[in-house]
């Protein structure tokens, strides 16, 4: 054992081990700092965090969560992307073969899918938690519109990557849904054109949505997440109550502040310096175990879940037998409800207001007060009107997968559809 | 030792249990059972006619037959391993030599072109096609004949296939096409027959028997039987068929089809 320990100790020595780890390893307050700024992986965060920010309770791991899976579905999708051919003829018996052939085949397209699914949910609720912390105002007003173009981003992906197993399913529910987007006057119909390449869902669309899936959108994810990642830091690390001692807000200093000795000087409001220290923890191992403990866990579970849920895989798309109800992918259900009232209002006017009304959300409420807390009283009214968004969306949504059959006619879920 | 991080530890176990769990899993798949037990059974046929030495080590394989000029692939045969091996003389399922199988040499033919199924799977559920994704279960015993006039001509049946044109002469002495039409001849008062056998499992209304293992041979069967029993309004007459013609009937209403066969298979045709 000492012999061994001799070992390890020599090999940190070694020239090679310096040139990797520029710190030491003792739990000495500098190498705590280093170990965040000198790790290319890491450098994200700032070497302090506000005590505030790592509570759980406060961001719920939301955000950190929907890039978790970000990865996840990165690494999935590459390794499914060896196996899949994007051609009409070939797309659903590669579904076959992971399922049958592919060692973990099966495996790796649940993780996928399921991944996939819960990366809507998340960011939902992590745009809903941003909102009721009020961690939008100001500075962070742009930062949130990042956010809305990241929110699009990830229903978009998950909108292309559903058509790709060319089964019943994909096929009907982009038909459906990309019929939704025709309804915008003028406009409507050459995106639709464009993005079929056709007028219907044929090796064309195949194609496109591949390209879109597997580059144009994955790209630009990255991109945006880089900005939204840049401007949190930028911002002043996360939101959270107000600090006392200084009184003003943060960015009442307008001098370029000396930061962590790190960056050398920079604009605008940066990592508290002169707050610190009693409210500041170190990143390392503070936040850095917890994010990964909290990676390993959902991991843990994602995989569970993949391990007895199958991915649905319908029959071989086929353009002559319309499912009734033909549906859309269940996160644009809401949007076909609205649909069956009104065409133009329902794909078209509803969907753009609410797209626009979130990115100006933090330029109407420009009450500054409440950040930091879980639905702070000082913004009822901001918060009514929210839940009041959110909960229309999510019963519109549930109305539009449970409650909807055959010509999307009511139906309790305990009553029968019937068949033709 | 002292475990500092009680957390990681267990998270780390946790991860570690699911991956054993998961290899366990894609190591075990279902056909795996198939082919051990069949290699089992000619050691042990082997030893009994008197051969020595140990069994060989088990090299399991996903036997897989692409059908020349067509993109069929079928993997049947990784279960049914014995359809050609007509001396062991197995007698189960799905060992059992196959009935007079050198007329259609299986890697010209695969399996599916007759029997229906799904050859791409690898369990049977799957590849019986007993499975919602699947609409065409596995055609069985004389119902295969259903299959044989995608290829052949009549004439070329008489001895294979005679349930099949039995059916046929019954459509016509029954007066079928005095409701029903096909392929443009006869009446209109009646569901068209012309692609009758292309119709999908979840197509057909079961009614109050509605299970998942009965497929398209058995609603045609019972429907044929009793034109009433899955739908009392039905206006088709009960024309009081025995079992037999209502089988001969069943097989000829399942040859009914629309679907292309590749040219190269056509009897006729095969260069
Ligand atoms: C995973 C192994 C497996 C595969 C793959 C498989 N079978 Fe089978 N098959 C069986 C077994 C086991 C039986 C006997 C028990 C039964 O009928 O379920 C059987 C029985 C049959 C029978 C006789 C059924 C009867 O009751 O007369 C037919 C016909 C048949 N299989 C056709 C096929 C065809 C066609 C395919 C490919 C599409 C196929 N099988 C693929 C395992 C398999
Ligand atoms: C040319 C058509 C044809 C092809 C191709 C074909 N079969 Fe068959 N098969 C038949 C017919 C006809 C029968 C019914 C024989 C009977 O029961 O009279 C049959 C019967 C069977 C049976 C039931 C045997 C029994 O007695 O229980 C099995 C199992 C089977 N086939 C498997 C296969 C497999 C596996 C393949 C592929 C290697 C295959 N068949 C290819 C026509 C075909
Ligand atoms: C996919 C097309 C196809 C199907 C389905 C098919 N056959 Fe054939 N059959 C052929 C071809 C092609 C040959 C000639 C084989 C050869 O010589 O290689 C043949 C040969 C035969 C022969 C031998 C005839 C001769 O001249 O040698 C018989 C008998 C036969 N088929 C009966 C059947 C029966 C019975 C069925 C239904 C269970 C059936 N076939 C289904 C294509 C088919
Ligand atoms: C008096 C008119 C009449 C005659 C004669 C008749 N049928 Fe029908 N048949 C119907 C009607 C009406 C239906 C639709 C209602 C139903 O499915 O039972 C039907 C349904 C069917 C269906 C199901 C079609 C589908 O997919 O929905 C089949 C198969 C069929 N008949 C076969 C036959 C055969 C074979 C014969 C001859 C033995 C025959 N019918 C004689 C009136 C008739
Ligand atoms: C792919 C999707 C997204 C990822 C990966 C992501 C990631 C993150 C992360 C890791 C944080 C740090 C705090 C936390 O974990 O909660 C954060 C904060 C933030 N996110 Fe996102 N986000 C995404 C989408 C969104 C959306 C849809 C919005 C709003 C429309 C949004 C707005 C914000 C804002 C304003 C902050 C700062 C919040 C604060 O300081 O309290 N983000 N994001």
């Amino acid at each position: 054992m000492a012999k061994f320990n001799d070992l390890i100790k020599g090999l940190r020595e070694t020239q090679v081990w310096r040139s990797i780890f520029r710190h030491g390893y003792a739990p000495t307050e500098r190498n705590q700092s280093l170990a965040i700024s000198s790790n290319f992986f890491l450098h994200l965060h700032p070497a302090k965090v506000r005590r505030h920010a790592l509570k759980f309770t406060y961001t719920l791991g939301l955000g950190g969560l929907s890039f978790f899976l970000f990865l996840v579905l990165t690494v999935t999708g590459i390794l499914l992307m060896i196996y899949y051919v994007p051609s009409t003829k070939e797309a659903y018996n590669n579904m076959k073969d992971l399922e049958f052939v592919i060692s973990y085949g099966l495996l790796l397209r649940n993780l996928h899918r399921w991944s996939a699914h819960l990366m809507v949910l998340v960011v939902f609720f992590h745009m809903c938690r941003v909102f009721y912390t009020g961690g939008y105002k100001r500075p962070r007003e742009f930062n949130w519109g990042i956010g809305v173009v990241l929110l699009l981003l990830t229903l978009f992906l998950s909108f292309t990557g559903y058509l790709l197993p060319w089964d019943q399913l994909a096929f009907w529910a982009i038909t459906v849904g990309t019929n939704i987007a025709s309804y915008a006057p003028i406009l409507g119909p050459k995106i639709r054109y464009a993005l079929l390449g056709g007028n219907i869902v044929g090796q064309n669309a195949l194609m496109r949505f591949y390209v879109l899936h597997v580059t144009i959108l994955p790209v630009l994810m990255g991109t945006f997440l880089a900005i939204h990642f840049w401007r949190i830091r930028k911002d002043g690390g996360i939101s959270g109550p107000p600090i006392e001692e200084v009184g003003a807000e943060e960015e009442a200093a307008p001098a370029p502040l000396k930061t962590y000795g790190l960056m050398g000087l920079v604009k605008g409001p940066t990592p508290m310096v002169e707050k610190e220290p009693e409210d500041t923890e170190f990143t390392f191992p503070n936040l850095v175990y917890k994010e990964i403990k909290y990676a390993m866990l959902i991991m843990i579970i994602l995989h569970v879940f993949s391990f007895f849920f199958n991915a649905p895989l319908e029959e071989l798309a086929d353009p002559e037998h319309t499912p009734n109800p033909a549906k859309a992918p269940w996160y644009f259900l809401g949007l076909q409800e609205l649909v069956s009232y009104s065409a133009f209002l329902g794909g078209v006017l509803a969907p753009a207001l609410a797209v626009i009304g979130i990115i100006l959300i933090p330029f109407i409420d420009r009450n500054p007060s409440g950040v930091g807390v879980w639905f702070s009283r000082e913004r009822k009214l901001a918060i009514i009107l929210f839940s009041i968004f959110v909960l229309t969306a999510v019963i519109l949504t549930i109305i539009g997968t449970y409650l909807r059959g055959p010509n999307w006619g009511w139906y309790w879920p305990w009553q029968e559809w019937p068949k033709h | 030792m002292r475990i500092k991080n009680w957390d990681f530890a267990l998270l780390g176990l946790g991860s570690l249990v699911l991956f054993g769990l998961t290899v366990g899993r894609d190591t075990n798949r279902e056909w795996k059972k198939y082919q051990k037990r069949y290699y089992q059974m000619e050691y042990s046929q082997a030893m009994a006619r008197g051969g020595k030495g140990p069994m060989e080590p088990l090299r399991y394989k996903i036997n897989q037959i692409m059908i020349p000029g067509t993109d069929i692939v079928d993997r049947c045969t990784t279960c049914h391993l014995g359809f050609d091996n007509t001396e062991a003389g197995f007698e189960d399922n799905p060992y059992k030599a196959h009935p007079n199988p050198y007329q259609h040499p299986p890697e010209d033919f695969g399996c599916p072109i007759c029997h229906g199924g799904q050859g791409l799977a690898t369990t049977v559920a799957d590849a019986h096609g007993e499975r919602e994704n699947w609409q065409y279960p596995i055609l069985k015993s004389d119902y295969v004949q259903a299959s044989c006039s995608k290829c052949h001509q009549d004439q070329e049946l008489i001895k294979d296939a005679p349930l099949l044109l039995k059916g046929k002469e019954l459509f016509a002495q029954y007066e079928c096409l005095g409701c029903h039409s096909l392929r443009g001849e006869g009446e209109k008062d009646a569901p068209d027959l012309t692609n009758e056998g292309d119709k999908k499992r979840h197509e057909f209304d079961f009614g109050k028997y509605d299970s998942p293992k009965l497929t398209q041979a058995d609603w045609q069967f019972m429907h044929l039987k009793d034109p009433q029993v899955f739908n009392p309004d039905s206006e088709m007459p009960n024309l009081g068929l025995s079992d037999e013609e209502a089988k001969a009937l069943t097989i000829y209403v399942l040859s009914l089809t629309e679907k292309e066969t590749p040219e190269t298979l056509i009897y006729a045709k095969k260069p």
